[in-house]
């Protein structure tokens, strides 16, 4: 019977490395271990044996059912790995093919540049304020130090309502409007859309500044020196350099327009910069002090600067786009290149 | 203004190369916008002397002419000109001379006849457009010299950009004064000294001003036996510098004058005036003038003329007339120096849009003390170049008030504008040189008076400019002000359209940017009631002339060019102000802030695992739900607006008023708007729910007990409302059924015609664990009163 036992045992393993899948190995399982199984029918022939050999008897036969039991657990282990190793590769995708696609839209890149602007000066204490697109002439012109018939006038072409309504053209009467509602210290930016007579590559009949203001005591040209150098390091990188030359707008004194180091060339000249290495992105001052005065405010007391910048000229210039009126005919194909 | 780098150095020296001096100039606010070389390069170009002309054996149109080119010698030299005669002096290339226009001269033979170069015009030199003829020269010139030195040709130009406070640095001298601040040296002001004969001018004419509020001085002087000829080449290669034509010596010296100080002048031809006076008068009803450039010009009564007994002689300050111009044939000249009031001439030029070195001058608002220099500099001039015999004296009449303006300048003032220390003599110095009348009154105060050619200064911050400008701002340091108490922020709209833009954004919709001003028919356009909108008196387009109502124009033209442009989907959404106001406007509008948004074409890119389907009315109405916050309560009603298909457009509500239209445009505005296919838009009026967007939402606690799902499948009439179906089912099922949620809407097929089959999937969620029995009783209820409601059938 041990014989017996062991060619079962022998025959039990070889069924079981031969099983070629979970279904066969199922097979050898009850062929051997089952009710009716070989094994189990040697160990009902158990009591033809010697009652002394039957204890032994019984711990071999055992010993051969664990051992088939393990080596049908391992052999399933393996098939079923082997199985699952063929159909994950009958399901093998295409990987090279896109994915579903998902939009996002995007953001319009003058609102890109405001938002940037705007993050930057809220984080040195500014407040974004808001002025009326509809202005009094005395917002736009008067109280900025443009009386009726000043050649400064002729700056911008304004497009009028009545004598006395007109489109703004600048967002410097954001300025006003804010001083005379509150007493100093003001540190605000304004921007804002802006209106004026004028339509080719560069110029459009609508487009956006962003005014910022700060009065205070002991503000100083000195101190809207290094606010704009940091507004254009942040805006083009810390590399960037500004130079101030000496202009003049009615509403400022001593007045100033900001030349940034050319962010395509850096500084060495190349077609955008005309080879000046310098590019003209805003206008600043010392606020008059008739401005002042206009809204009560003590220019013996107070000091301010004020700077406006062209948004559209900055967005331009930070994602080379060539021609304003791309910014607002609003072709898809222009609107999706800004993602991120 | 172009400026002569060589002609500058008439009045101050410069020690800079013409592109230093355009930088100092650009860094001391003259922005110098271009630099470029009077003439271009004139290598083997010389001047000649035409001794004898032949016509050409072989060809009617061509003269062989004999030229002598000094120390060159003598050449043979075929020319095509009509002008081409003996005795002129001209401009000869010779073989080896590379033109500008890149013509290489050689010698060459002419149908048989060898020529040895080329006689040349203005416009093969590069010198003009002038091409009608070879350039005769001066006779004065020396013969054999090359042309560049001879004709001082060896210049830059500068072109300066000047301010508007600035119309004293429209000149020579103005610049140059500005140049010397720079350098640290000294102005060279111009001869003006002459001869005069023992008569005055006053025996022989006179001056009437009878608006002296627009013509607060007019000054004249009286010159005669003018020998007029053409000036002298060097005047001539100045004026053509400052982009001035040659004309006469009279009226080149009366340009030449004004380019050096900057004040405009005007030669009336005496004899021709009536009764040989002036009258400086606005105009009569009715007046009109033909000027210089041979237009008749209708004048309105506001305008300011010079006239003589009879009539109008000049538009004072813009353009003289044609018929008292200076000619061959004047003898006598009376000259006016005068100032006009900036603002009338500005007018003027503006209402006949007529405008001239003259005005551009003028309506800046000139030194009005610069009458008197002016005219004895010409007068100068005249003299030596026009052999002019100058009467003595002057006429001058002058309604101007003596006005001395001193400002005080305090040191301490400088410091607090600026921020920086400027050393006080450097202070003094600058100001000085300025023309400024520097005098100590304290240690730290100085009066400082103000030269009458610079109006523009009138306050101490005038003066600091003046002071850190010439100094240099890139002394300046960068600082950063002192931190104030005050953080930033903005406005509630603000944050609430920059949070709008990023759920726009996520749900795939990319930002428009439109006009704020559209067509004047837009409101028909769009199907609505033609209420007026503002319209601008000044529009640049029919276009783009009236105030929008509605952001739907705007992004519906999007959606036109974008089609036009072959794309297969636009979504797109504006944010931005729509302007409401009482007409005839009397005061500021109403400016009112609304989201648009705009749906045409493909719903999803084309892409292979996307299916293909136009965007429809619930791709819209997904979106404003989408962005609208869900806890809060609004009525999602039927709508009634023109603009949209009548059976196919809703309306929210928020607190009783509607906040947004939203549906599929009606086609015949799509029509409108030349779109193909089938449009979706909304628009949402922002300012009537702020406080909307900025509800906070409530934690409710999460269900601790399993929901229990049941679907139910309806049929009901076609034209029933499932949202109908769904409060009845929220009301009936009571506070146990949780939600109901429409999963299919299915007609045709089994499905009666005339009938839908709607499913719902009700869940029912309690804070116990629910029985069956309960739930089962509840659907039984609900489908009760969905029988009953509406005739619903169960499927």
């Amino acid at each position: 019977m041990q014989k017996q036992a062991a060619e079962i045992r022998a025959a039990a393993l070889e069924a079981c490395a031969q099983a070629a899948s979970v279904q066969e190995l199922n097979e050898v399982r009850v062929k051997f271990l089952g009710r009716k199984g070989q094994l189990t029918q040697v160990l009902r022939g158990m009591g033809k044996l010697d009652p002394e050999e039957r204890p032994r008897f019984g711990k071999l036969v055992n010993e051969i059912r664990d051992e088939i039991e393990a080596a049908l657990t391992e052999r399933e282990k393996e098939l079923f790995a082997q199985e699952e190793e063929r159909r994950l590769m009958a399901e093998e995708l295409d990987i090279s093919l896109p994915g579903r696609k998902r939009v996002r839209g995007t953001m319009h890149p003058v609102t890109r540049i405001i938002n940037e602007t705007k993050g930057i000066f809220l984080q040195m204490g500014y407040q974004i304020v808001e002025g009326p697109e509809v202005e009094l002439d005395y917002y736009n012109f008067e109280a900025l130090n443009v009386p009726a018939d000043h050649p400064a006038r002729d700056m911008q072409d304004t497009f009028f309502f009545t004598g006395e309504l007109l489109l703004r053209s600048q967002t410097s009467p954001v300025q006003i409007r804010v001083m005379e509602k509150q007493d100093p210290p003001v540190r605000i930016l304004a921007p804002g859309k802006v209106y004026r007579a004028d339509y080719d590559v560069t110029h459009s009949p609508m487009f956006h500044q962003i005014e910022g203001l700060v009065v205070d005591k002991g503000i100083t040209f000195a101190h809207l020196k290094g606010t704009l150098q940091l507004f254009a390091e942040r805006m083009f990188g810390s590399e960037t350099k500004i130079r101030l030359r000496p202009s003049y707008f009615p509403f400022t004194e001593p007045s100033a327009e900001v030349d940034v180091s050319c962010i395509i060339c850096g500084g060495s000249g190349c077609r955008v910069c005309s080879d000046t290495g310098w590019l003209e992105i805003l206008g600043c001052g010392m606020v008059d002090p008739r401005v002042l005065e206009k809204v009560g405010y003590d220019p013996d007391e107070v000091s301010g600067f004020a700077f406006g910048v062209g948004v559209e000229r900055l967005a331009m210039l930070k994602y080379g786009i060539n021609d304003i009126r791309l910014l607002f005919e609003n072709d898809v194909r222009f609107l999706e290149q800004f993602t991120g | 203004m172009l400026v002569s780098y060589k002609w500058l150095q008439d009045y101050v020296d410069i020690p800079w190369t013409p592109e230093e001096l355009a930088d100092r100039l650009t860094m001391a606010g003259l922005e110098v916008e271009g630099l470029k070389p009077l003439a271009p390069d004139l290598d083997g170009v010389f001047v000649g002397y035409v001794e004898e002309t032949v016509p050409h054996p072989e060809a009617d149109r061509l003269t062989v002419c004999t030229v002598d080119v000094g120390e060159k010698g003598g050449y043979s030299i075929v020319c095509g000109a009509p002008n081409v005669a003996a005795g002129q002096t001209v401009a000869v290339a010779l073989p080896g001379a590379v033109l500008p226009g890149g013509m290489e001269i050689a010698t060459v033979e002419l149908r048989g006849v060898v020529s040895q170069g080329m006689i040349c015009s203005e416009s093969e030199l590069g010198i003009s457009e002038d091409h009608a003829g070879i350039w005769v020269l001066p006779s004065d010139l020396k013969v054999g010299e090359p042309l560049v030195t001879a004709l001082d040709l060896d210049d830059v130009i500068l072109d300066v950009s000047v301010y508007a406070n600035r119309p004293d640095c429209m000149s020579m001298i103005g610049i140059a004064r500005e140049v010397a601040a720079l350098t640290g040296g000294s102005l060279r002001l111009p001869s003006v000294t002459y001869e005069v004969l023992p008569v005055s001018l006053t025996e022989k004419t006179s001056i009437t001003v009878e608006s002296p509020e627009l013509c607060p001085r007019y000054t004249a002087a009286l010159l005669d036996g003018i020998e007029i000829g053409p000036s002298p080449i060097w005047m001539q290669m100045r004026l053509r510098a400052a982009g001035m034509r040659p004309i006469n010596n009279v009226v080149d010296i009366t340009n030449y004058v004004m380019l050096e100080t900057g004040q405009p002048l005007h030669a009336f031809d005496y004899d021709q005036l009536a009764e040989n006076r002036l009258v400086v008068r606005t105009a009569k009803p009715k007046e009109a003038i033909v000027t210089l450039d041979g237009e008749k010009r209708e004048l309105t009564e506001d305008m300011l003329l010079i006239c003589d007994a009879q009539g109008p002689k000049c538009i004072a300050g813009i353009m003289g007339g044609l018929d008292s111009e200076v000619t061959e044939r004047t003898k006598t000249v009376l000259l006016e120096t005068a100032n006009f009031a900036a603002w009338s001439v500005r007018r003027t030029s503006r209402t006949l849009g007529l405008s001239s070195e003259s005005s551009a001058r003028f309506e800046k608002g000139i030194d009005p003390y610069g009458t008197l220099f002016a005219s004895e500099r010409a007068a100068h001039l005249l003299q030596q170049l026009a052999k002019a015999e100058v009467y003595s004296g002057h006429i001058d009449v002058s309604a101007l008030a003596e006005k001395d303006v001193v400002i005080d300048l305090r040191l301490e003032q400088v410091e607090r504008l600026l921020g920086i220390t400027v050393p006080v003599q450097e202070i003094e110095r600058i100001l000085t040189v300025l023309g400024f009348g520097v005098v100590k009154a304290e240690e730290t105060v100085w009066q400082v008076r103000v030269p009458t050619h610079r109006g523009d200064v009138e306050l101490e911050a005038d003066l600091i400019e003046e002071i850190i400008r010439i100094w240099g701002l890139d002394k300046l340091p960068s600082e950063l002000p002192a931190d104030t108490a005050q953080s930033g922020g903005q406005s509630v709209r603000q944050d609430v359209m920059d949070s709008l833009r990023e759920k726009l954004m996520g749900v795939g919709l990319s930002e428009a940017l439109s006009y704020s001003f559209g067509r004047a028919d837009n409101n028909d356009r769009l199907l609505r009631p033609s209420e007026p909108m503002l319209q601008l008196q000044n529009p640049i387009s029919e276009d783009l002339v009236a105030m929008r109502h509605s952001l739907l124009p705007g992004l519906l033209n999007a959606v036109g060019l974008n089609a036009s442009r072959q794309q297969a989907r636009v979504a797109l959404f504006e944010l931005g102000a729509v302007y409401f106001g009482e007409l005839p406007l009397k005061e500021q509008p109403r400016e009112e802030f609304h989201l648009g948004i705009v749906l045409w074409g493909q719903r999803h890119p084309l892409n292979w695992a996307l299916e293909q389907a136009e965007f429809d009315f619930y791709d819209l109405k997904g979106i404003l739900e989408a962005i609208l916050p869900a806890c809060v309560e609004l009525r999602w009603g039927k709508g009634s607006n023109p603009s949209l298909h009548p059976g196919r457009q809703g309306t929210v509500e928020y607190q009783g008023r509607e906040i947004a239209y939203y549906g599929e445009v009606h086609p015949a505005v799509v029509r409108n708007f030349r779109i193909p296919g089938r449009v979706y838009a909304a628009e949402i009026k922002l300012e009537d729910c702020l406080d909307l967007f900025r509800t906070v939402p409530v934690f409710s606690e999460l269900p601790k007990y399993p929901a229990v799902e049941r679907d139910l499948a309806v049929v009901v009439d076609e034209k029933q409302p499932v949202g109908e179906l769904i409060s009845s089912l929220q009301e009936l099922g009571g506070e146990l059924l949780r939600s109901v949620t429409v999963f299919d809407v299915y007609a045709g097929g089994s499905i009666p015609a005339g009938k839908k089959s709607v499913a719902l999937s009700c869940r029912f969620q309690a804070d116990r664990t629910l029985v069956d029995e309960e739930v089962k009783e509840i659907m039984d209820r609900c489908l009760a009163g969905l029988e009953s409601r509406f005739g619903a059938r169960i499927r």
